[in-house]
């Protein structure tokens, strides 16, 4: 039985919730970070699927572009958290609610 | 006609308010700062007469003299250019704008003599001027707007121009807000008219014709009729935008039900009160009216409504102005009404009466305001009625000016009013149009009837606690007013300067003789001389005719000519005859005989009043109205079995209270504090947690993947079909 | 220079296509090493040199726009050159100039690496224009991750303070989430517009011809609706607006007031391109495009409602002027939403180039006041953002008249007061839409302007008529800051006054051709 295209398709949209309930769910903000990668590779995934399956490069070069900007993100996003840490000792997001209403 | 001569009563102003902030700040020096302003409105002033008052002139001519200065906004159809354009009616305004500006500019350098602002003063009531004056002079909606938008900032600088009053701030925003209440009717106007013609195939929301733009009004002059029915008015059709422009006039002009902001408007420089709030920018929401009238005629429903909440405001109002001590405050109220009886003569489709007694508002109310602004300012800043009185003897000059002032406004025979006011009344009583049912008119005639009696009654008040009786302004005299002393009573009242006395001699005159431009058939052909009214013959062309208007009370279907056609006359002020653009309609010899009777029932309506006013209030004017309203089961005085006492109760006690205080105010303020609880709710969404707004952006996405989900079902459906 | 020898060879390869993004682009890699290796306190060489680049860079796309006779379209469809892209562009251009020239004093009061600020400005405005000028899905994601990633490190620039990083992190957080979406959205969108023979594509005016020959329409609804949130989220529509308030808030105010008018300009920018061009009106209602069509304007017309009402309810109740402004940026934007939406319903070309044209003239004239009422508020509210709420500007109107004034004059073109910048905008947005028919929405539309007045107004009325009790130092006016002021009130009134060449400039070409299928 040969793998379907929907399979992968089900698969990605898969790691995409567990991304976006993670985002939800988890307090600290390097977990969450990791969370939205998760969500990043998952469309990767169904990107690579879709260019398999077609036969065509280009989805497997939007996976690269995708990947660059990932690495870019992460690099700022763990400055961020460095700043956020040095100034608050603490990497639970809920205490990040000086700015409200 | 082209010219450019019309930018410079626009832009004149605009100079001097520019000027007086830039170097009469720095200057500081009251003569340069008043010289500045006084002749850069002298300027407009002049301009204008020439412009109208010339041979060609834009109240002789046929075509409109305009000013194409620059095309303003073009975005695909849509066009508004910054254009000045100067017809008839625009060319009148222009006139009595310029002109009685001119003069309370002239007041105010004196009024305002001493003040820390008074460079201020002068550059805010400037730019007023230039913002007036587009609103006259705009050659389309939306430059009007401009125009509309600019008077109502002015209203507030100036509304608000005494920092240190603590009633001014509140008062200037309340007219600010409701003013916007009434400008997005206005802005949603424009916008359906802009449909409305798109729809018609020309794009417009210009007034005249030009290259490339057809005139709006024409467009809609060639659509049908809407119905007379209630679902009109959200039918999205003439009726919509009728109403929808009227909303915007009920806030310029304080109509009911925005209008609270007027009254409170007082708190600002008299002078102001008289140019802004009593002769021009009030006036704006009727000549819009009278502007856009080919929309009216062709919206019957949105004509009803004019009228009847013109005629409540009219009655509404001057019960109202009986019960109050305050000079302006009497003054504001008495706008009010007039303003409602001129909007009740739109209503009936007499946009030429109205436009008529606009003016003759605009002298005598200017001229009243005035006058109290010297009475204020001779008392030392008393407004307080009940602390005035025998200021005959002290200021003979307002006082005998003033005279002439209410005489106008009570409406006896030659002063001002008489005539117009007068017109409006018989144009209601012969009403036939489809916006007013069968026997309305009628109804109409008694409000605006009791209305003017109303009016004598208390403008006799006026003029009499003000003027005769004892000297209360004296300590010992005061009785029965609030208890906080002013420490000024041993001043004496003594008669304003002569930059005061001038503009008030003159605007004394204009509404003693300045009716006279606009003499009723009825009443010029007793004289036999020349019979047509000026007036209705310059502005009819540029107005829209009501259907079934001119056919009068009925029987007079064939018109026919009782004297000579008119000839131009010489030595008449202001406004002379043009030549008529299509056939006069001369009344029949019933009507005349009809109007004729009405006249002298109006006139005797007035005369009632005075002397109602004049025995009630003569020798006890302070005493009886206090006491009334301290002790309502006070009954010994003749009058109280009259009806005024009653009304009197009613005015102050139920309908000032539960109207302007109770159920208004309550009104806007519930709405208000809706908003701001619907607004805290919202707030605490934002409750600062990120994850909140994550599981937020989440929800919002659910909802819209769900709804493209939904359409996605129907494609499949469709595919698989 | 192999990039200039492949475009001997291959003429798709058009290097003057993408000169705008190019001089800049370079340009902050210059500032980057300017700032490595000069002294520090260089900010004037770093600030001179950011700005002649920008105003380059607005050069070249004006001859881009005036002069090019080429081709409008480079690198396989990825680059498109129309006066959507164009008129964008000196948008961000100006925004770009206006920053720096009010973030010249914040940098002095908080002793601010100006380099870096600088570079990242120049980073997050080429990103900007990448979003402009973008024909293909990827480049958007491209440009959009370039704005943001500099976006999110400038809003936390103010390293110390507890309320830059966390405005810092929220946007971060939320961004990142966001541009999963709009990520995930794309990658949709290439798998369901491949038909038999194809494969799929992310090129806008391809995927246009696809919609009816998709094989799996229900993805591409599913595409469809995820570009939305992401885009909705960059323009802060309602429900997407949450993170407005709190990062607009928390960041510096110069920062501020760049994100509320550059990158909101910029999320329009690529979010009319996408959908309009993208998804356009159909001829067949009953048709995969035709659904498309008809679901993603329906949301929109809904949203821009919302986004307005909301917008301008919260503002009435704010206490603190920055979230003030912030609630009433995302008012604009349902504002502007509403030219957008008549750009989507528009049936012929002609009346689409005018709507587009309407809201890029909106984002022009909020982006000019919006600058110039930020650029107050950053001198009043001095180092550290310390006085921001409204009660600072008790009674300031007499003492200080030439911040009194010029905010007044910003607040009341923000309200849309005849004459100014924010009035012609309005007009404009809204009868594009009446045009269209969408007179439900002009009614909410001028509705809110006249809610709107409410908190305008109040601020005003504060400085004016409100006594101070505490003591008021005025602050100094640099001269960086005088011109950004002189900038911005002749552009209020500029704009107010003689739209006409500035809206002749940006609609004078159609946008990129589309057949109406």
């Amino acid at each position: 039985m040969t793998p379907q295209l929907s399979w992968y398709l089900a698969l990605s949209a898969m790691l995409f919730t567990i991304g976006v309930v993670g985002v939800l769910i988890k307090r600290n903000v390097i977990s969450m970070f990791m969370c939205i990668e998760l969500m990043l590779n998952a469309v990767n995934l169904t990107f690579v699927a879709f260019s398999s399956f077609f036969h065509d490069v280009s989805g497997q070069l939007f996976v690269f572009i995708v990947m660059t900007v990932a690495a870019a993100e992460a690099a700022v996003g763990l400055g961020i958290i460095i700043t956020i840490f040095r100034n608050r000792e603490s990497l639970d997001v809920d205490d990040a609610s000086v700015l409200k209403l | 006609m082209q010219t450019n001569l019309l930018s410079l009563i626009i832009f004149a102003p605009l100079a001097g308010a520019l000027i007086n902030w830039l170097i009469g700040r720095r200057v500081r020096n009251e003569r340069f700062i008043g010289v500045v302003a006084c002749a850069s409105v002298g300027v407009s002033t002049i301009v204008a007469l020439y412009l109208t008052l010339r041979s060609d002139g834009a109240l002789r001519a046929t075509q409109p003299v305009m000013d194409h200065l620059w095309t303003w906004v073009q975005v695909g159809a849509f066009r508004a250019d910054f254009g000045l354009a100067m017809d008839r009616l625009s060319g009148i305004y222009a006139l009595f704008v310029t002109f009685v500006g001119f003069l309370i500019h002239v007041f105010a350098t004196g009024y305002m003599h001493g003040d820390r602002g008074y460079y201020r003063f002068f550059a805010y009531l400037n730019l007023f001027m230039f913002a007036m004056l587009t609103l006259v002079l705009a050659d389309n909606l939306l430059l009007m707007f401009v125009g509309w938008e600019g008077v109502g900032l002015c209203s507030y600088l100036l509304i608000g121009f005494y920092l240190d009053k603590e009633e001014a701030a509140p008062a200037a925003k309340k007219a600010f807000i409701a003013n916007r209440v009434g400008d997005w009717g206005f802005v949603l106007g424009i916008l359906l008219l802009f449909w409305l013609t798109s729809h018609a195939g020309k794009p417009s929301i210009s007034f005249f014709d030009k290259t490339g733009v057809t005139s709006a009004l024409a467009t809609v002059a060639s659509l049908p009729m809407d119905g007379f029915t209630w679902h009109a008015i959200f039918a999205g059709g003439l009726t919509s935008v009728a109403i929808l422009l009227f909303i915007g006039a009920t806030g310029k002009s304080a109509q009911i039900p925005l209008f609270v902001w007027l009254p409170d408007a007082m708190a600002g420089p008299t002078p102001v009160s008289a140019l802004i709030h009593a002769a021009t920018m009030v006036t704006a929401g009727v000549y819009m009216v009278v502007r856009c009238s080919a929309i009216f005629t062709h919206a019957p429903f949105a004509m009803f409504i004019v009228a009847i909440i013109g005629a409540a405001t009219a009655l509404f109002a001057a019960t109202i102005g009986l019960a109050q001590n305050d000079i302006k405050k009497v003054l504001a109220y008495s706008t009010i009404s007039q303003l409602g009886y001129m909007f009740m003569a739109c209503g009936v489709g007499a946009f030429v009466a109205a436009i008529f007694h606009v003016m003759m508002h605009a002298f005598f109310k200017a001229q009243l305001f005035l006058g109290s602004g010297s009475v204020i300012h001779g008392m030392h800043h008393e407004q307080d009625m009940r602390r005035m009185g025998g200021l005959r003897k002290y200021m003979p000059v307002t006082w005998l000016t003033m005279c002439a002032g209410w005489l106008a406004i009570c409406g006896i025979p030659i002063w001002a009013g008489f005539f117009s006011k007068d017109e409006i009344l018989w144009k209601t009583w012969s009403a036939g149009s489809p916006g007013i049912p069968p026997g309305l008119n009628k109804a109409l005639w008694f409000i605006g009837a009791v209305t003017a009696l109303l009016t004598a009654i208390y403008m006799t008040r006026l003029m009499v606690m003000t003027f005769w009786g004892g000297e209360r302004f004296r300590a010992e005299h005061v009785e029965h007013v609030d208890e906080h002393d002013h420490g000024h009573l041993a001043h004496t009242p003594h008669e304003s300067p002569l930059s005061m006395t001038i503009p008030l001699i003159v605007l004394a005159l204009l509404s003693t003789v300045g009716g006279l431009v606009g003499v009723p058939y009825a009443l010029s052909s007793l004289t036999g001389g020349h019979p047509e009214n000026y007036f209705e013959r310059t502005l009819q062309p540029v107005v829209s005719e009501v259907p079934g208007q001119s056919a009068g009370s009925g029987e007079a279907t064939t018109l026919h000519w009782l004297s000579p056609p008119p000839q131009p006359v010489d030595g008449k002020p202001a406004v002379t005859v043009v030549k008529a653009d299509h056939g006069e309609t001369i009344p029949s010899a019933e009507e005349i005989s009809q109007e004729r009777i009405f006249t002298l029932i109006s006139v005797l309506i007035a005369l009632t009043g005075i002397s109602i006013g004049w025995f009630m209030f003569k020798n006890q004017p302070l005493r009886r109205l206090p006491r009334l309203l301290e002790n309502r089961y006070y009954v010994d005085e003749i009058y109280d079995a009259t009806i005024i006492r009653p009304i009197l109760v009613i005015s102050r006690e139920g309908l000032w209270k539960v109207f302007d205080i109770g159920v208004i105010d309550g009104l806007l303020h519930s709405l208000g504090r809706t908003v701001v609880n619907f607004g805290q709710t919202l707030r605490y969404m934002q409750i600062g947690f990120v994850r909140v707004y994550a599981a937020i952006i989440l929800a919002g996405a659910i909802v819209i993947i769900g709804y493209f989900a939904y359409n996605g079902v129907h494609v499949l459906q469709f595919l698989t079909r | 220079m192999s990039l200039i020898a492949l475009q001997a060879t291959n003429p798709d390869i058009n290097l003057t296509l993408i000169a705008p993004e190019l001089i800049i682009g370079i340009a902050g890699v210059l500032v980057m090493m300017i700032d490595a290796f000069a002294r520090r306190g260089q900010r004037w060489l770093t600030g001179g040199l950011s700005i002649v680049a920008l105003i380059a860079a607005g050069g070249a796309s004006i001859w881009l726009g005036a002069g090019w006779r080429g081709a409008r379209s480079a690198f396989n469809g990825m680059i498109v050159l129309d006066d959507l892209r164009l008129s964008f562009t000196l948008i961000f251009v100006v925004v770009s100039i206006l920053t720096i020239l009010i973030a010249a004093a914040w940098i002095d009061i908080e002793k601010l690496p100006a380099g870096e600020f600088h570079a990242l400005l120049l980073f997050a405005t080429c990103g900007m224009m990448l979003m402009a000028s973008a024909g293909d899905l990827v480049i958007v994601f491209l440009g959009l991750e370039i704005l943001s990633i500099a976006t999110y490190v400038m809003a936390g620039f103010r390293r110390t303070d507890v309320r830059s990083n966390e405005s810092s992190l929220k946007y971060f957080i939320l961004g990142s989430f966001a541009s999963a979406f709009l990520l995930y959205g794309i990658a949709l969108i290439y798998g369901a517009t491949a038909t038999a023979t194809l494969p799929g594509t992310t090129n806008i005016a391809t995927i246009a011809g696809r919609l009816n020959h998709s094989l799996y329409p229900p993805l591409l609804l599913a595409g469809a609706a995820m570009l939305l949130v992401g885009f909705g989220f960059k323009i802060a529509t309602a429900p997407f607006h949450v993170w407005t308030p709190d990062v607009y808030e928390g960041a510096p105010t110069p920062v501020t007031a760049f994100m509320a008018a550059g990158p909101k300009a910029a999320g329009f920018a690529s979010f009319m391109r996408v959908f309009v061009f993208g998804f356009p009106i159909a001829t067949a209602a009953a048709s995969t495009a035709g659904y498309t069509h008809k679901s993603w304007l329906g949301t929109l017309a809904i949203m821009a409602a919302l986004t307005m009402s909301v917008g301008n309810i919260v503002a009435i109740v704010q206490n603190n002027v920055k979230r003030m402004l912030a609630y009433s940026s995302i008012a604009h934007a349902g504002y502007a939403l509403v030219g957008f939406v008549a750009a989507g319903a528009a049936t012929d070309a002609e009346q689409r180039s005018a709507a587009l044209t309407s809201v890029a003239f909106y984002l022009l004239t909020y982006a000019v006041m919006n600058m110039g009422a930020f650029a107050i508020v950053t001198l009043i509210a001095r180092g550290n953002d310390r006085r921001t709420a409204v009660e600072d500007y008790n009674g300031i109107g007499f003492l200080s008249p030439v911040l009194a004034f010029s905010l007044s004059l910003f607040l009341l073109s923000l309200l849309g007061m005849p004459l100014t910048a924010g009035f012609m905008g309005k007009v404009m947005v809204f009868t594009t839409a009446v045009r269209q028919g969408y007179l439900w929405l002009v009614v909410i539309g001028v509705l809110n302007t006249a809610v709107s007045a409410y908190y305008y107004l109040r601020l005003i009325i504060v400085m004016f008529f409100r006594e101070r009790n505490t003591p008021w130092d005025a602050p100094r006016l640099p001269v960086s800051v005088a011109l950004a002021l002189v900038i911005t009130i002749a552009g209020v009134f500029y704009l107010g006054l003689f739209p006409g060449r500035v809206l002749n400039a940006f609609g004078a070409h159609p946008s990129i051709s589309l057949s109406i299928r």
